[in-house]
């Protein structure tokens, strides 16, 4: 019988426990349980999480323990269909305090997530970024991300001819 | 229940320096992002820097979008979109080969051209389709093939044969296969022609100078014309391939089609004005309207003595004795078969052809025509008191039901740019056509239904348009065209500003279903 938390060690070399449920809504942590059963329960590195974000993740992955399993039967039946247009609207109010954070942590988690592969919170924050970039002028998302501008002014020309431009862009 | 243990204190702070966070991800993560973006979205994001831009560029955007707008469509699905009218479908001779690989990018951003224009080089219409289709050629992830085509539809005069065709007239990208999706550029592929947008509705369509014999036809006709597009907005009002025109009919292709035409999330031009595309067959060719000159435009003739022939396009409104007011669009045309049995030697003509008609003259029947010559190049205007310059022409006369139509002379008087009179000889009757202008017609785009005609005061005609007929009777001078007749001499000056009650229905009233031996046009009832 396994045990009932799972201990992982950060970035930051600190270990800390989790529950089997919530690490197995991780398909990383869960594939590495896969493969290590039997064998001593050793914490289980995560090199390129820090405690912070993971902390983070840990509370999504509270919040949602109950959602259903993503449907994968789906994807794969609709294999053509896979690049159809999704929606980026958030509709857990959860969910919108949750990403009502600094960027900077917002990409973390959003790399975490992609780590780990927690499909749902990976998700959701792409779908927070792509909210972040709609509706804003080049400038304003080089400013909101800090991008260097690195286009000459005749580059711009160039893409504005080849997109047949938009008026608002700037 | 989560138990975290702190055993350290360490911070990686990457992000302290201002640096690229979305460059930050990997591909897969950022494709994920731009994939719930819009198309204007990912062109402002392709604004910001080099590395997004080249990213933004890539297929791996590009396809999903264009899978998206149900751009996929093999060959067959092409065809089987084709008009169902039979003989149009006989006459494809479309060219399997005409297949090419385009990025995906350029094949959506290319997709604004997609729909039926109506071309128009001042001499004579017609209607191109433009397509764009892409398709898996073996394997859907190895060699994605795109391609631009452009049909012309077209018309021949002899209705009773198979008379439509549906033939590509060039194309302008090449193959490029293999499956690294290289970036093409549309403008890298030296085309053969160009499109060039101009609004939401028109576009330019240039030639290559150097193309090849298959282009050669349009290449005389024209190096640079206007198209015109049909208006998509009263298409959309019916999702069934929409009738249009005269009882010979042209299919449109239903609304998912022709709203590719104008995407009007993607164009954000404000020159959108109400397209007129009116195609009908005078003589069983297809004739789109061009768009109406505004006043502004018709200024520059102010005061001037003559004028291009080919500056007089427009519809003219005038009236026609008992029949009360009639319509017309006057355009330079090459001349029918039937047409130069009286003009065996001119190239040219002035043509005006019915956009309403009568008992005699159906709609979309000639009403007169005027020879040109090199020298009638230039119209000069008569004016009242001094010199005259008529242009010689002949009009066409018919007992009721227009069964056996005869030419008749008569002469055609410019006054200005935006009148012109017409002396009948037979008939010994003159009238007065007055141009309508853009403004006169900008109402009737937005009006969809029909006025119910109220006699004496509207007159409704086959093609459902009705007008208010409160016109001021001013008799013109007469002595300069002894007219002997008293009920026809009269010569209605009719107001410059005439008020439309209705619309130029795009979708055609109920067009009895013909044979194409009968005769045409007279029997047209109005389904409305």
């Amino acid at each position: 019988m396994a045990s009932e938390s799972i201990s992982v060690t950060t970035s930051d070399d600190q270990t800390i426990q989790l529950s089997r449920k919530h690490a197995q809504m991780s398909q990383t942590i869960n594939s590495m349980l896969e493969d290590s059963v039997g064998a001593d329960q050793e914490a289980i590195p995560l090199p390129n999480v820090s405690s912070e974000v993971l902390k983070k993740v840990i509370d999504w992955c509270t919040h949602h323990e109950n959602d259903p399993a993503p449907v994968e039967k789906v994807k794969k039946l609709n294999k053509k269909r896979e690049y159809k247009a999704k929606n980026s609207t958030i509709s857990d109010e959860w969910d919108k305090n949750f990403v009502n954070a600094e960027l900077r942590v917002i990409v973390d988690i959003l790399l975490a997530a992609n780590y780990l592969d927690v499909k749902g919170l990976f998700e959701l924050m792409c779908k927070h970024i792509a909210n972040e970039l709609k509706g804003k002028t080049p400038d304003q998302i080089r400013e909101r991300f800090g991008i260097q501008d690195d286009l000459t002014e005749e580059d711009k020309a160039a893409m504005r001819k080849a997109w047949g431009a938009t008026k608002n862009d700037s | 229940m989560v138990v975290i243990t702190y055993t350290s204190i360490s911070r990686i702070d990457r992000f302290k320096t201002k640096t690229l966070m979305l460059l930050d991800f990997s591909l897969e993560v950022l494709l994920e992002i731009v994939r719930l973006l819009s198309f204007k979205d990912v062109c402002r994001l392709s604004q910001t820097c080099r590395a997004l831009r080249s990213f933004c560029l890539s297929d791996d955007i590009w396809r999903p979008l264009c899978e998206e707008k149900a751009a996929f469509l093999s060959y067959s699905d092409f065809i089987s979109q084709l008009p169902k009218d039979e003989r149009v479908s006989k006459m494809i001779t479309l060219n399997a080969n005409h297949w090419y690989y385009l990025s995906f990018r350029s094949f959506f951003a290319n997709q604004r051209y997609r729909g039926i224009w109506s071309y128009d080089d001042g001499c004579s219409g017609l209607q191109v389709f433009v397509n764009h289709t892409f398709y898996a050629k073996t394997d859907p992830d190895l060699c994605w093939v795109c391609s631009t085509q452009f049909y012309e539809i077209s018309a021949t005069n002899d209705l009773a044969m198979s008379n439509s065709s549906l033939m590509p007239v060039g194309e302008n990208v090449r193959e490029a296969t293999g499956s690294n999706h290289e970036v093409l550029f549309w403008e890298n592929l030296r085309p053969k022609f160009n499109l060039i947008l101009r609004s939401q509705r028109t576009c330019s369509v240039k030639f290559e100078p150097d193309a090849n014999d298959s282009c050669h036809y349009h290449l005389r006709a024209c190096e640079e014309g206007c198209v015109l597009a049909p208006d998509v907005s009263d298409l959309s009002m019916s999702s069934a391939p929409v009738e249009m025109g005269s009882p010979y009919g042209c299919r449109l292709f239903p609304t998912e089609e022709a709203e590719f035409a104008v995407d009007k999330t993607f164009y954000m031009d404000e020159d959108c004005f109400p397209t007129f595309t009116i195609p009908f067959r005078p003589n069983g060719k297809l004739v789109p309207i061009r768009k109406p000159p505004t006043r502004n435009e018709m200024k520059k003739y102010e005061g001037k003595r003559e004028i291009r022939v080919k500056d007089l396009t427009g519809i003219f409104v005038g009236d026609y004795g008992s029949h009360g007011v009639e319509f017309l669009y006057v355009y330079v045309a090459y001349p029918s078969s039937s047409e130069s049995t009286v003009t065996p030697s001119t190239d040219h003509i002035l043509r005006a052809v019915k956009l309403t008609g009568d008992e005699n003259v159906p709609k979309g029947e000639t009403s007169f025509f005027v020879e040109l010559t090199e020298e009638t190049a230039n119209v000069r205007f008569s004016n009242w008191t001094g010199e005259v310059h008529p242009l010689r022409g002949y009009g066409q006369l018919s007992d009721t039901g227009f069964e056996e139509p005869w030419w008749s002379s008569l002469d055609v008087f410019f006054s200005s740019p935006d009148e012109f009179i017409v002396t009948w000889w037979e008939l010994s009757a003159a009238c007065v056509f007055k141009r309508l202008y853009l403004e006169d017609l900008e109402d009737v785009a937005r009006e969809t239904r029909l006025k119910e005609s109220t006699p004496g005061l509207y007159t409704t005609s086959p093609c459902g348009l009705s007008v208010e007929t409160k016109l001021s009777v001013d008799l013109l001078p007469q002595a300069r065209f002894h007219l002997s007749s008293p009920i026809t001499s009269i010569i209605y000056s009719l107001p410059s500003k005439i008020k439309i009650k209705s619309s130029f229905d795009l979708r055609c009233p109920e067009v009895v279903d013909r044979n194409l031996d009968e005769s045409a046009g007279h029997t047209v009832q109005n389904g409305k």
